[in-house]
């Protein structure tokens, strides 16, 4: 089949069933998130009931917009103490079969960092590192509760779209016990069951090793006494040729944290390959699932949205507005993978799609995914928070490689995160109708609220913090001699590989152009730090905004209100998030992969 | 190590609940 042709069913037939569980799952949440009485809440409810009698809550108690950004601070920043203790003591605890030592402070810290933004950018390979403990009570149930609070947060920043002159925003413990008991757990249960029947393992197994039938010869990377990477004169990296005949096979809970890896678009894996391990990612169906379950519940968020504000309309056009960037962008990234790299195929190197192969650029690539499901993965985990991988994004082409360092630096919001996509666009429609006021002369508004001051300053700071830390971050590790260090390929795609760690970072993503070695102080140390401002500074502007609107009063629909639900208002809310992304970023990108291309041209 | 690390996290968690505060007293009292 023409490649084009696969890519263009797998993008339709994905699209169509994502778009399809839009509408139910959309209205399920809100429901849920609202007190409705529906079957999930009516097996749930005891449980709920007792958490809160438990925790001495009173779910029915409101908060204005501080109390619940100080309730939200304070429950993940327990959470890091939490996951910091359990890495740094994990040889002393059980389910430990392989007797793992302790994680270095460094480490434990950017991991704890990591989870609780929901970030999950891994620094360590898990198989090698974690114990089964530390990745169940640990990861996977940081994966569980931050995607909770991005679900809470998004809420809450809807609230204050729908309610008027109130100085409340709901309850913050209740809306993370709620997203996790009815939204998360469920279809995490479901998820994993399908997940294991496909062959995903879950056992506590010790490790096994198997004898290969071949001679393995690799290069052993040397490290110095800091633990980065040694060099050679001409900058490369030190490498010593070793030998094996044995292949160690990691076992391990696998299914359960798979699945609320990909449906709290977290995506720390189980294993350093991460979705390209056959244990976590099996067949073409696991994938295909898995890059649903990433999308799912973010597109879904924006129908909540336009239930819970009184007219869906506005959340299909939020919808439609992600859509564009997503298919624009994935179609990007598929062209560039398919047309392979010029300067293999002028080594005689056959990249023409066959029946018996992908052809195109196939480094870093599974075979058993090929080009078409391997680009989807790519814009699928970098349009939305999660950083799940299927494919080394290291390896793709230069401009394969823009493509998801675009989409993070668009700010992740084609869908976006669990929650957090769905509160980024609407500070971009906040700012785009506030851009329209200006050109037509009229004090902006958004479904009903007056955009004033205040809520542009809160905008302004949500939409700068970001990219202030990945810019910043990148100079700074450009001109130390740590984070030069961690470099795998010196040239315009070393500085991509940084670029790419920062954006990713403070954009709350994890995946990485793994050439680089992260697992250094430096690094553990600036991304942990990226993570968290990254994830915590925008909340804290988004809750805001959300306390100001949910003060005033609504005002009444005129002649003269602009229409937020129409093709103008899309255009609009595109015409704003591009603008944002090309004038903060273009400097940056033309250093890194957009020269690389130009490089790669004129060396054909 | 430890202490250093836990530091940090101290840190990073005051400044966003100055922030919290700062915004706060931005916009008056909620």
């Amino acid at each position: 089949m023409n490649p084009t042709v696969q890519f263009s069913l797998l993008l339709c037939a994905f699209l169509v069933i994502v778009l399809a569980c839009v509408k139910p799952l959309g209205r399920y949440i809100a429901g849920c998130m609202d007190g409705e009485a529906n079957l999930a809440r009516r097996i749930g409810g005891p449980v709920e009931g007792l958490l809160y009698r438990v925790c001495g809550i009173d779910p029915a108690e409101e908060m204005s917009w501080s109390r619940y950004a100080l309730a939200m601070l304070l429950f993940n920043g327990l959470g890091v103490l939490v996951l910091y203790a359990l890495q740094r003591l994990q040889v002393w605890l059980p389910l430990n079969p392989q007797h793992l030592p302790a994680v270095s402070a460094d480490s434990s810290f950017n991991t704890a960092v990591s989870f609780v933004s929901n970030t999950n950018w891994q620094g360590y390979a898990g198989e090698s590192t974690l114990s089964y403990l530390v990745q169940m009570a640990g990861l996977a149930v940081q994966n569980f509760l931050s995607a909770a609070t991005g679900i809470a947060v998004a809420v809450a920043v809807i609230r204050g779209f729908a309610r008027h002159s109130s100085r409340t925003i709901g309850n913050f413990w209740a809306d993370l016990t709620r997203s996790t008991l009815y939204v998360l757990l469920p279809l995490s249960v479901v998820l994993a069951l399908v997940l294991a029947s496909q062959g995903v393992i879950q056992n506590f197994d010790a490790y096994r090793d198997a004898k290969t039938l071949e001679v393995q010869t690799y290069q052993n990377p040397q490290l110095d006494a800091a633990g980065n990477p040694l060099r050679d004169a001409a900058g490369n990296a030190v490498t010593v040729s070793a030998t094996t005949q044995t292949q160690t096979l990691p076992m391990g809970p696998v299914a359960s944290q798979e699945a609320i890896k990909e449906l709290g678009t977290n995506g720390g894996g189980f294993f350093n390959a991460n979705s390209a391990h056959p244990y976590e990612n099996p067949t073409p169906l696991t994938n295909f699932l898995e890059m649903f379950a990433i999308v799912v519940i973010p597109f879904a968020l924006t129908y909540t949205f336009g239930l819970m504000v009184g007219d869906t309309r506005q959340g299909w056009a939020l919808l439609a507005a992600m859509l564009v960037l997503f298919v624009a962008l994935t179609a990007v990234a598929f062209r560039s993978e398919q047309a392979g790299n010029p300067l293999i195929a002028a080594q005689g190197v056959d990249q023409v799609a066959s029946d018996l192969q992908s052809g195109g650029n196939m480094e870093g690539k599974e075979t058993r995914f090929g080009i078409a499901a391997s680009a989807l993965f790519v814009a699928v985990t970098t349009a939305t928070s999660c950083g799940a991988v299927n494919t080394m994004h290291d390896s793709l082409m230069p401009l394969g490689g823009l493509v998801p360092l675009i989409l993070m630096q668009l700010g992740e919001l084609a869908p976006g995160g669990v929650g957090t996509g769905i509160y980024s666009i609407l500070m971009f429609a906040v700012l785009g109708v506030f851009i329209a006021g200006l050109m037509i002369g009229r004090t902006p508004e958004y479904l009903g609220k007056k955009i004033e001051a205040f809520e542009m300053k809160m905008a302004s700071v949500f939409i700068l913090t970001t990219p202030f830390i990945v810019l910043f971050g990148t100079a700074v590790a450009v001109m130390c001699t740590a984070g030069v260090a961690g470099i795998a390929n010196p040239g315009p795609h070393g500085f991509s590989e940084i670029l790419y760690a920062f954006s990713s970072a403070a954009n709350n993503n994890g995946s990485a152009f793994g050439g680089l070695s992260a697992n250094t102080p430096f690094y553990n140390i600036a991304t942990g730090l990226a993570m968290w401002f990254g994830r915590f500074w925008p909340i804290v502007a988004t809750l805001a905004i959300a306390g100001s609107l949910a003060a005033k009063k609504r005002i009444p629909v005129t002649e003269g209100t602009m229409p937020t639900h129409g093709p103008l208002f899309v255009s609009l809310l595109l015409g704003s998030i591009l603008l944002i992304g090309v004038l903060t970023y273009v400097p940056a990108l033309a250093l890194g992969p957009i020269v690389e291309h130009f490089m790669l041209v004129a060396a054909r | 190590m430890d202490a250093v690390y836990l530091g940090m996290v101290a840190g990073v968690y005051l400044l966003t609940v100055g922030l919290v505060w700062a915004l706060n007293r931005l916009r008056g009292p909620s």
